[in-house]
């Protein structure tokens, strides 16, 4: 059926000339190996998951050692939105940025787990299955990642826990997105 | 010319006429220091207004000068401020300029004390330590209210029989650039500052109190009436202008009439005369709010009845509810809040958080729409996915797989066009029956990603539609 689904990917990506289908495998960076997992949504436009198979925590859950339930405010996850903009926008050459750019659901996923020193753990990309940006260049953004973006957390001390919530996890996603098209506009 | 209606003149009254206290006769033991003395002089000579610090540092009684040890290596420095008596017999008010000093940190402010001549020899320390404190430890009856050095009022609480009675801070709401009506006729556009007095009494109750606007419009200064029209009450210039004592209402520099009185005392003197109009949502405080938690409240609350579309919308959906406010232990002591229809109870450790908030109005708009019973996974996604649509955010499945997250963002992005728009019919979220099955599907990755005895567990109903959601995004004024 994978390979029914990828002759079918392959087929409709080469009728509209993209230049690099992902499908369920692995890729090649420089230096790391990538994890390529099919999705089967959205149904228009489906996506794949893109993750450095060196990732320490693939297949794991945000986890707390103390609590069932937190809201999201109270580990209040704080990124520098430019910076991580930026990035995008300086390894993706400007005419592969230009066609991405040129559809509005041209996007890439992000999700990013964080250590609680707020530096980066993993990264996990998704993306159109028939994206243009090649592997090579995730690894340029993930590396970069790694080295230029930290988090900051919500420092509020839990009753009953006596320390901030953000403390008491594995580690602490942040879920975000680039749109091309908006990338553009703020050129 | 600039004719802008500072607030500040609405205490003109308030600020010219500076009392005279009583020396302290009591055997009290606060610490006799010179420090004291220097620390506010060296805070004074850090404020930019040097009119009123002028002003004010001769009428300092220096020698009377005392340091107060609070909680937490806090200091209050304190030094009477005198003047002409002010009679509101039996009571008197006593002022003070108090710098308020922890580590490194400094705050001062004038406080005016009114009490009793009994009540204010007997327990002046007190007083001047224990504005916002819950209950005092004698029956004081009077008001602790406190002032910007330039005499801007800050805030004030009242006491009755020992206990807080009350709390008043004051509001401004500026309004977008409504027409003002010049004498000649003219019309002009006009950007508008309404001021509002909140008080919120301990016993339950809430006013808000229209006190007047302050407006700009080339020249002239309009006051708002109580139905929101302006009406340009005089030109400005020549005389007094704004900020000389004593306007009044006769002079042609700035109108200034109308008053609050309350406990026989001049709170305020408005651009307008007052007008009550009643709080579009009553919030009972409970007792036991501190005043720093009341103000804490209201100001979230203000700020999400002027945020964004989606957050200004929920207020409007929730006037005319009664809703108790009150401060509390958690079943679980990591929940920020517990709403039950019209009660709420917020973690007594923790602050408003605005998102939270938003929250748990919501939960109110959802008891109208499914009452008490529903599935708390389908309630709690949805208001999640309301916080997300405010907030540009992609939260509600923070613990779930890197699957089910991608799933949620697609989701999110489709029927907020890319946070372009909102949702406003259930075909918008559901256009299909592969879509109705996603959204339940979304439901339960969300219920899954807490632990079975998690208060946002619980059985999905795939048949619980978002349709409070709806209610919101509907009467907003959103794309
Ligand atoms: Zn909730």
């Amino acid at each position: 059926m994978k390979t029914i689904l990828t002759i079918l990917f392959i087929a409709i990506a080469t009728t509209t000339h993209a230049q690099q289908i992902y499908s369920t495998g692995t890729v090649q960076g420089v230096n790391h190996t990538y994890i390529v997992k099919t999705r089967d949504f959205p149904s228009n436009n489906p996506l794949v998951s893109i993750a450095n198979t060196q990732n320490k925590t693939s297949g794991q859950r945000m986890k707390s050692n103390r609590l069932d339930y937190v809201d999201p405010v109270l580990l209040g996850v704080k990124i520098n939105n430019t910076a991580l903009n930026n990035i995008f926008k300086e390894e993706i050459e400007p005419s592969v940025l230009q066609r991405l750019a040129a559809n509005p659901q041209n996007y890439v996923g992000l999700i990013i787990n964080f250590k609680q020193d707020g530096s980066v753990l993993d990264v996990t990309f998704s993306t159109q299955q028939t994206s243009t940006i090649t592997p090579r260049i995730f690894e340029k953004i993930e590396d970069r990642i790694k080295s230029e973006i930290t988090a900051t957390f919500n420092q509020d001390k839990i009753p009953g826990i006596g320390a901030p919530a953000y403390t008491t996890f594995n580690f602490i996603t942040k879920s975000y997105i680039i749109y091309f098209y908006k990338l553009k506009q703020v050129q | 010319m600039n004719c802008f209606f500072k607030p500040r003149l609405w205490l003109i009254v308030l600020f010219l006429t500076i009392f005279s206290c009583k020396k302290d006769s009591s055997t009290s033991t606060h610490l006799h220091t010179d420090n004291a003395g220097v620390e506010i002089r060296n805070w004074l000579a850090l404020q930019k207004d040097s009119t009123h610090v002028g002003e004010l540092t001769s009428h300092i009684k220096w020698a009377e000068a005392l340091t107060l040890a609070g909680d937490s290596n806090l200091y209050y420095y304190a030094v009477p401020v005198t003047g002409s008596d002010e009679n509101y017999s039996p009571k008197k008010i006593c002022r003070f300029l108090i710098v308020e000093a922890q580590s490194d940190k400094s705050q001062g402010y004038l406080l005016e004390v009114l009490a009793s001549a009994k009540e204010f020899d007997q327990h002046k320390e007190e007083l001047i330590k224990g504005f916002a404190n819950i209950n005092m430890s004698f029956s004081y009856e009077g008001d602790l209210s406190k002032f910007t050095i330039s005499g801007d009022f800050i805030e004030s609480t009242s006491y009755v029989s020992g206990k807080l009675k009350s709390y008043s801070k004051i509001y401004k709401k500026t309004s977008s650039a409504p027409k003002a009506i010049l004498s000649s006729g003219k019309q002009v556009n006009d950007v508008c500052t309404d001021w509002w007095l909140n008080v919120n009494y301990t016993d339950g109750t809430a006013t808000s109190t229209y006190l007047g606007s302050t407006c700009t419009c080339g020249g002239v200064i309009a006051s708002r009436d109580k139905i929101g029209i302006l009406s340009v009450k005089t030109l400005c210039g020549g005389g007094g202008g704004p900020g000389s004592p004593g306007d009044g209402g006769d002079s042609p520099g700035c109108i200034h009439q109308g008053s609050s009185i309350k406990n026989n005392k001049l709170i305020l003197a408005a651009g307008d005369p007052c007008t009550v109009e009643p709080p579009k949502v009553k919030f009972n405080l409970c007792n036991g709010l501190s005043v720093q938690q009341i103000a804490d409240f209201q100001s979230t609350y203000n700020y999400l009845t002027t945020g964004n579309c989606l957050q200004q919308a929920l207020t409007v959906k929730i006037e005319g509810k009664e809703i108790n406010v009150c401060i509390g232990a958690m079943s679980d002591p990591s929940a920020i809040a517990q709403s039950t229809p019209g009660n709420l109870v917020w973690n007594q450790n923790l602050v408003f958080y605005a998102g939270t908030l938003q929250e748990e109005l919501f939960h109110q708009v959802q008891f109208d729409y499914y009452g008490t019973n529903a599935s708390h996974a389908n309630v709690e996604f949805e208001a999640a996915l309301l916080r997300d649509m405010t907030d540009h955010a992609y939260d509600a499945l923070h613990l779930a797989s890197s699957e089910d997250q991608d799933r949620y963002r697609a989701f999110l992005d489709r029927i907020t066009a890319n946070n372009t728009g909102y949702p406003k019919t259930m075909s918008d979220i559901m256009p299909t029956p592969q879509d109705e099955a996603s959204y339940f599907s979304l439901v339960n990755a969300y219920n899954n990603q807490y632990g079975t005895g998690s208060s946002h567990h619980g059985v999905v109903d795939n048949s619980l539609k978002p349709t409070a959601l709806l209610e919101v995004t509907n009467l907003s004024k959103c794309p």
